[in-house]
């Protein structure tokens, strides 16, 4: 038992890097991803993107992709195709501002 | 961000019913989960607002009765008893904090969010051990008031039991201490933990099966043992100890109504959490439903035990009723007769001692 707590206090100390939201205080249950698609979306049925990350309470880092249709899906931040998605919506959304000033 | 959704004419292959047609297996959605944070910012402020008053009134009774007695700390259940009270209390300080901060956002900076999110966490975690200490203080006092029990140990051995107790607390409150902070989303400030990104899961992992053994095992385990031979021994002492021996029943069932199930709703979460199990939209928010409401209850506890644990005391009550008319101990009847110069006995005698704390108090 000596040896277990031992163990754990050396773990403890080398990487204080978890805890449960609750034992900070508020459990707050936040809408995040839970899970990211595995295959590409088509890139155009994708109208608008949004970034949500651990800092936002989510356990799952993802690229949030509104469709045409409105529906939320949830992509992995960190595969080239969505890369892709995200600077050809960035550059439709520069031309778009160009276009109305 | 986005684009505005001017085009609603579709185009191309994929539109309209067909956006699925690609793929051969359902998308990942967002998880919308406005109803269970709805609930939860009527629950957690109801709840916290109400245990802070009972726990405010119930604990700050329970030390001034000590102090006033000037008997703390005389014995180690007396001592443990006189912690559990303030780490409780400590706890009921932060809950206002929570209330606040769960109905309108936190507005207290960073650093004020730190140091209450790792009071609460360290005051949480002490009076689970503290728990645990008691039931192992209960147990020895049982066995020593026996004819061939061993020989009581000093206060001093408790007081160094408390600052371990308090020093692991504060161990296990660091990721609350180093981590929270108030974060912005969706237009409200919110004091949180968060950790660090590009920690390795290992890491991470390992870290996670420390917090469930210290904060967890470890005191469930010891209380489980204490409580059962306590119980075995009781049993074998024949019927005089039936009124002990009812007391310990309805602290185990307390305890396992109020803090087992929270505990285990954490447990199964961590097990989400290391096998980066996906769960389901409406089986995530079933999830935080459970972890909330068994939260609550957990809560709960912490507001009920100067009843559970000091006012079901005999003794305590006596002490209590003279603090109440102001240091007379006329009409109170001793247990053993007399009207003691200086209170001789300890207010926080366990009700299971009710027989049996003057063989080893002195």
């Amino acid at each position: 038992a000596a040896a277990l707590l031992a163990i754990s206090l050396l773990v403890l100390w080398t990487s204080p890097a978890y805890g449960h939201p609750a034992q900070g205080g508020a459990n707050d249950a936040e809408d995040c991803c839970l899970s990211v698609a595995l295959h590409p979306i088509p890139g155009n049925i994708v109208r608008a993107f949004r970034y949500l990350h651990i800092q936002d309470g989510c356990r799952v880092p993802a690229v949030v992709f509104t469709t045409r249709k409105g529906r939320k899906l949830c992509a992995p931040p960190d595969q080239p195709w969505v890369d892709r998605i995200i600077r050809r919506l960035q550059k439709k959304a520069a031309k778009n501002k160009r276009h109305s000033s | 961000m986005g684009t505005e959704p001017t085009e609603q004419v579709s185009w191309g292959p994929y539109s309209g019913d067909d956006e699925e047609a690609y793929s051969a297996e359902p998308l990942p959605e967002l998880c919308y989960k406005a109803d269970v944070q709805a609930f939860s910012r009527a629950f957690q402020s109801s709840i916290s607002l109400t245990v802070a008053a009972l726990g405010l009134a119930g604990n700050g009774l329970v030390l001034a009765t000590h102090l006033a007695a000037r008997n703390a700390a005389r014995s180690p259940t007396c001592a443990h008893l006189l912690q559990l009270a303030l780490a409780d209390l400590l706890l009921a300080l932060t809950l206002p904090f929570a209330a606040a901060g769960a109905l309108q956002g936190w507005s207290l900076g960073s650093a004020t969010c730190r140091a209450i999110s790792g009071l609460y966490s360290a005051s949480f975690h002490a009076g689970f051990l503290f728990l645990a200490c008691i039931s192992a203080d209960r147990y020895l006092a049982i066995t020593r008031a026996l004819p061939a029990g061993p020989r009581p140990s000093g206060p001093g051995r408790a007081h160094l039991v408390s600052v371990i107790v308090w020093l692991l607390s504060l161990l296990l409150a660091l990721p609350a201490l180093l981590f929270s902070q108030d974060g912005q989303r969706e237009g409200q400030r919110r004091c949180r933990l968060i950790f660090p990104e590009g920690l390795a899961q290992t890491v991470k992992g390992a870290s996670a099966v420390a917090q469930v053994a210290l904060g967890f095992a470890l005191p469930l385990g010891v209380m489980a043992a204490c409580y059962a031979l306590l119980g075995r021994t009781l049993l074998a002492a024949g019927p005089e100890r039936r009124r002990a021996l009812r007391v310990v029943v309805a602290l185990v069932a307390a305890f396992v109504v109020l803090q087992l199930p929270y505990s285990l709703a954490l447990l199964l979460d961590t097990a989400d959490l290391l096998a980066a199990r996906e769960r389901s939209c409406p089986a995530s928010k079933r999830k935080d439903l459970a972890l909330l409401v068994t939260g609550g209850l957990a809560l709960a506890r912490c507001g009920l035990n100067p009843v559970l644990y000091a006012f079901l005391g005999l003794r305590f009550r006596q002490d209590l009723r003279r603090l109440l008319r102001g240091g007379s101990c006329s009409s109170v009847p001793r247990p053993r007769g007399r009207c003691p110069r200086r209170p001789r006995l300890p207010s926080c005698s366990a009700p299971t001692e009710t027989h049996s704390a003057s063989y080893w108090d002195h």
